[in-house]
């Protein structure tokens, strides 16, 4: 104690400026780091200043544009209404689970069971569609019960239990793998009666000239980002991504709005079951693996960070066609489709790694 | 010994250091001072090879070492002690002392048993209470500061710089730290001490050099220099650095907290707060100050009742403390305060969710709203709202996390550690603020560590010790006795009580 009275610092000093002023002063010093001094700033360093206020997104629709100006310029099949269709077509089911998907990253978690989940609620498709219901029932039903299969288990365990969601979604993934082998014992069902009718409209028809899933699709993207930027739960979710301490102490139910992300999730996997059963009008169990990563990787590829806290539907909704895209590129130029895979890999890291480098700017 | 000569630095055309030079011979304690921003840290991250300066070079004993590159510096013995304890947790003490240079020590393959007790031999010469075979994780977080100062002992660093480290140690470990830290200096080592609180200066410290806005300002003996002194080279002209808050007008009871805590005698103890009134929290760090703060803020769950105005706070729930208007300013501003990744925005709106109800609407507007209110109730200085948080000095980022909570207008305001970080000018800016409130009716319970800052600002202070209420002060206390308070040095006769053979006899 004696070394702090000898310091003087409960000793009154001369005051010789306003308050004011003196703190205008601190905050000028303080400041200067953030501000920046434009005279002495290089070419490179403005340059980089301006990729760094890019949305996160820019980088994708730009490759996505050149890419489907490439294709457009060399191959006469691509801008064929009937490759269009197909492309967009084929992309739906993954792109409806991008728009969950895109919820759950924001949230900074990931969901691996969304492949498995798929096949589930693609045999509960089959099994009720020939039970003489409604069409647009059967469909319900499977949307509702994926929602309440990912909400009830997933979300249940993440978010109220505290389970990491790496270890749950891994196990579901599993789970609902073989919840979709054993009532079926692994053998394709075929769709029948009303169920069939609607699904087969949902994802083959196209009116206007639009393929039907496709704009189902790019609804429930637009519902999901609608949701996620316009409401205080987009809110809640993107503060529990940024920091769950504090949603936490700001009062934020942390454990429902997770629980409610899940299901929202769970709610894309059952149409995007409904949309892929309906284009071979049957139900395949052992459908759908390896979709989550699909998922996962166009969502990134738009801009969507891992660590939480930012999710960008426009971003997903580009990584999830630059990769449609490029499929169907190496597929009208003859090339074996094993190597997509090696592709959409590549241009994931080096977009991943390009997003280090804006982030730095 | 060591030398720095002429270092530029900037980050991305921002300048951090310019033609900045000092020499520190051995045996010497250097204080490093300098308002946030003025390039102390950036000039310790360059003594430690962690960033590579633009010009100048680093030199120890004359030769010079190479930029960003730490292995070299393990090999010039320098060492550096951070804010935040880098330690790993799931290792024993005796593990992360020997952790960066098992294979130069000649330790690898070295039995556990063997490195312990070498280890153990270190702490206990230089008087460090620690036991070698302890896992990291299980210490306090003072402990596992004071692992990382026998770390930089275990190397035989003949360079130690400590960047700010008592910032968050206790009254005691800091204590202690000085202890080593003189011996350090005895045993000929230079020193290199960043700290925010001058009277460590005058304690600890030989001579010291002042930074403003990245330029040296000064360098002279502490024994020709005194406070107003110091703080006029750092913020260039001189300010009054004590704050006395006047009394403002009280009102009826807002706050009453029932059995949360105990006296030192163990009875219950009633905390009552009322309008206007700033009640202050005094304690070291593990003294139960901050679960006092939490509980009454529904975070822990425990016995007792906690009663804002008339309304009884359902405990368990930050969310009913927040309806019942009980607002909290948390201790740790980055790691429960704010989203420093997220926009300024995204930040200022994170009250809305649980005020307004997940399934109401938002807009983008509504989030400029809040920022804009925050730059005229709170003078918050964030130049692009879409600038993520962290990018903003600490005190513009405790502007938020204090801005928010006042557009909820709670009656109780509960402030861990307000001022923790943040600059002089910033500092006094939050001081106006809690007056301001005081004087609109809101009840304030304070915690503080800065003893100064606790006697300027309360109007009445309870002291905490091991978790119990050791004494009541009013205002205009003298810090010694809250220092004996808080540090247990009053509590002989309350100490007997709790024995129970001595109970008996009284």
């Amino acid at each position: 104690m004696a070394g702090r009275r000898r310091g003087g610092l409960t000793r009154e000093l001369k005051e010789e400026l306003t308050v004011s002023e003196v703190r205008d002063r601190a905050i000028e010093i303080g400041g200067s780091g953030e501000s920046g001094h434009p005279g002495k700033a290089s070419v490179a360093a403005s340059v980089r200043a301006r990729i760094g206020a890019l949305p996160p997104w820019a980088g994708i629709v730009t490759a996505t544009v050149i890419l489907v100006i490439a294709l457009s310029a060399s191959e006469p099949l691509f801008l064929t209404s009937r490759n269009l269709e197909s492309v967009l077509t084929g992309m739906s089911p993954v792109l409806v689970m991008a728009a969950g998907t895109t919820m759950l990253i924001t949230l900074g978690y990931v969901d691996l069971s969304i492949g498995s989940l798929m096949a589930l609620s693609m045999v509960l498709l089959a099994g009720i569609s020939g039970l003489g219901l409604p069409g647009i029932v059967v469909v319900l039903a499977v949307i509702a019960f994926a929602g309440a299969a990912s909400g009830l288990t997933a979300g249940f365990l993440v978010g109220k239990v505290g389970l990491s969601f790496f270890v749950v979604t891994l196990g579901l993934l599993t789970i609902f793998r073989s919840a979709a082998q054993i009532p079926t014992k692994g053998i394709p069902q075929p769709l029948r009666g009303s169920g069939a009718a609607v699904v087969n409209w949902m994802s083959n028809a196209t009116p206007g000239g639009i393929p039907a899933a496709f704009a189902i699709a790019f609804v429930v993207v637009l519902l999901a980002a609608l949701l996620m930027s316009r409401t205080e739960f987009g809110n809640a979710v993107r503060a529990i991504g940024g920091n769950a301490v504090a949603a936490r102490l700001a009062g934020i139910p942390v454990g429902r709005v997770k629980l409610l992300v899940f299901a929202l999730s769970g709610l894309t996997v059952g149409i995007a079951a409904i949309l892929f059963a309906g284009r071979g009008a049957s139900a395949d169990p052992n459908a759908g693996v390896g979709f989550e990563l699909s998922v996962i990787a166009g969502v990134l590829l738009g801009g969507s960070s891992f660590q939480g806290g930012s999710g960008t539907f426009t971003g997903s909704l580009f990584g999830v066609a630059f990769v449609a895209f490029v499929q169907n590129g190496l597929d009208l130029n003859g090339v074996e489709p094993f190597w997509q895979g090696v592709v959409t890999g590549v241009v994931l890291i080096a977009a991943v790694g390009l997003e280090l480098l804006r982030k730095r700017a | 010994m060591l030398d720095l000569e002429a270092i530029d630095k900037n980050f991305s055309g921002v300048r951090a250091l310019r033609g900045v030079s000092l020499r520190v011979e051995p045996g010497e304690i250097r204080a490093l001072l300098g308002e946030n921003g003025s390039g102390k840290s950036t000039l310790v991250r360059i003594l430690a090879g962690e960033v590579a300066q633009d010009h100048g070079s680093v030199l120890v004993n004359d030769v010079v070492l190479p930029p960003r590159d730490v292995p070299s510096r393990k090999v010039a013995s320098v060492g550096v002690v951070g804010q935040t304890a880098e330690v790993c947790a799931e290792m024993t003490v005796a593990d992360n002392m020997f952790l960066s240079d098992r294979r130069r020590a000649g330790l690898r393959g070295l039995k556990s048993r063997r490195a312990a007790a070498r280890a153990q031999k270190i702490l206990d010469e230089w008087g460090i209470e620690l036991d070698a075979c302890a896992r990291v994780g299980d210490l306090s977080q003072d402990q596992q500061h004071l692992v990382e100062v026998a770390r930089v002992i275990a190397q035989d660093a003949k360079i130690v710089a400590f960047d700010e480290t008592t910032a968050s140690l206790t009254e005691d470990h800091v204590r202690r730290l000085f202890t080593i830290i003189r011996r350090m200096g005895e045993r000929g080592a230079a020193i290199l001490f960043v700290t925010h609180r001058l009277v460590e200066v005058f304690e600890l410290c030989d001579s010291a050099t002042v930074l403003r806005d990245g330029e040296h300002v000064e360098t002279a003996p502490v024994s020709s220099l005194d406070t107003d002194r110091i703080v006029r080279l750092m913020v260039g002209r001189s300010i009054r650095d004590q704050f006395f808050r006047p009394a403002a007008e009280q009102g009826s009871v807002m706050l009453t907290v029932d059995g949360v805590i105990e006296t030192a005698k163990g009875e219950s103890y009633q905390l009552r707060v009322r309008a206007g009134e700033v009640l202050g929290v005094a304690g070291l760090v593990g003294s139960g100050r901050s679960n006092l703060l939490e509980s009454i803020y529904g975070l822990r769950r425990r016995q007792g009742t906690v009663t804002c105005g008339d309304r009884r706070v359902r405990i368990g729930s930050p969310a009913a403390a927040m309806d019942a208007g009980i607002g909290l300013v948390p201790e740790d501003r980055r790691r429960q305060g704010l989203a420093v990744g997220q926009s300024v925005r995204q930040n200022a709106s994170l009250l809305d969710p649980a005020r307004r109800g997940l399934a109401h609407v938002t807009s983008y507007a509504r989030g400029e709203r809040h920022v804009t209110t925050m730059r005229e109730r709170v003078r918050l200085k964030a130049p692009n709202a879409r600038n993520a948080a962290g990018t903003l000095s600490g005190g513009n980022q405790q502007k938020i996390v204090l801005g928010r909570l006042l557009e909820a207008a709670p009656g109780v305001l509960l402030l861990d550690e307000p001022t923790r970080g943040i600059d002089v000018g910033a500092k006094r800016e939050i001081y106006d603020l809690i007056h301001q409130l005081a004087e609109r009716g809101t009840a304030i319970v304070l915690v503080a560590s800065e003893l100064p800052e606790l006697l300027g600002l309360s109007d009445r202070i309870v002291a905490l010790h091991s978790g119990r209420v050791v004494e009541e002060f009013p205002r205009g206390v003298d810090a010694v006795a809250i220092g004996r308070a808080i540090t247990g040095i009053g509590q002989v006769v309350t100490d007997a009580d709790r024995n129970p053979f001595s109970r008996g006899m009284k």
